[in-house]
């Protein structure tokens, strides 16, 4: 018995201990429907924060706890993580293509080409000058495109005309 | 015609002049044509530095950044 709490009418550790176990044999229902709370979680978060931002000592031992849990299960969390990036890349991956297929999609790519053409917009005349060529449409200058622009709108134009 | 800003002027001149009706659709389409293959020699030039992973210097071209105004 050589430790005390200062401020917890100078009972040692073990009993403190002790009587918190007691307490939360008794009253564990009570205890769990509190913590469940989403109130109740809410807050504790917020205090978390709170702390962890204003109290410098709060935040090394939460960091210190943390270290401590990483380190101890180093090969489970890394095993949890890589089954995680896995499973999700993948679920990922398959949703993008799952959507790629739908025909919504395609209407409204197919309606986003057809507008990007009709209004001669930047990138549809860089797509057309990089067309066929090592150019990247990020190499191409803007002096050229507008030269491009009116080139193709002229073709259009008297081809509509003919 | 020297450099591209020329060419724009004179494009969009031949534009207009198709729009109102005062040049032939024909005229008009080989003058775009021509067009056409000055901005392909541009582009060569462009592609010809850029494999060289060179900063293009091209009188044509102007003082044009590249990408920098756009």
């Amino acid at each position: 018995m050589t430790e005390f709490y200062a401020c917890k009418g100078r009972l040692c550790k073990a009993c403190f201990k002790i009587r918190i176990a007691k307490y939360y044999l008794a009253n564990r229902e009570k205890i769990l429907a509190r913590t469940r709370d989403p109130e109740f979680k809410k807050k504790a978060r917020e205090l978390h924060a709170y702390k962890m931002l204003n109290d410098p000592k709060y935040k090394a031992r939460y960091s210190a706890k943390r270290k401590r849990f990483r380190d101890k299960n180093k090969d489970e969390l890394r095993a949890y993580n890589l089954a995680y990036i896995k499973k999700n890349t993948a679920s990922r991956k398959e949703k993008k293509r799952a959507k790629r297929l739908t025909a919504e999609y395609k209407l409204k790519e197919r309606e986003y080409v057809i507008k990007q053409r009709e209004n001669f917009t930047d990138i549809y005349v860089r797509q057309q000058l990089a067309k066929r060529s090592t150019l990247k449409v990020a190499d191409i200058p803007q002096s050229l495109v507008e030269v491009k622009r009116l080139q193709l709108k002229i073709r259009r134009l008297a081809n509509e005309k003919r | 015609m020297k450099s591209v800003n020329t060419l724009r002027h004179e494009l969009a001149e031949i534009f207009d002049d198709l729009r109102n009706g005062t040049i032939k659709t024909k005229e008009a389409g080989e003058l775009a044509n021509v067009a056409g293959k000055m901005i392909n020699s541009a582009k060569v030039q462009l592609e010809y530095y850029a494999l060289r992973k060179e900063v293009p210097t091209l009188k044509f071209l102007g003082d044009d950044k590249l990408n920098g105004d756009s």
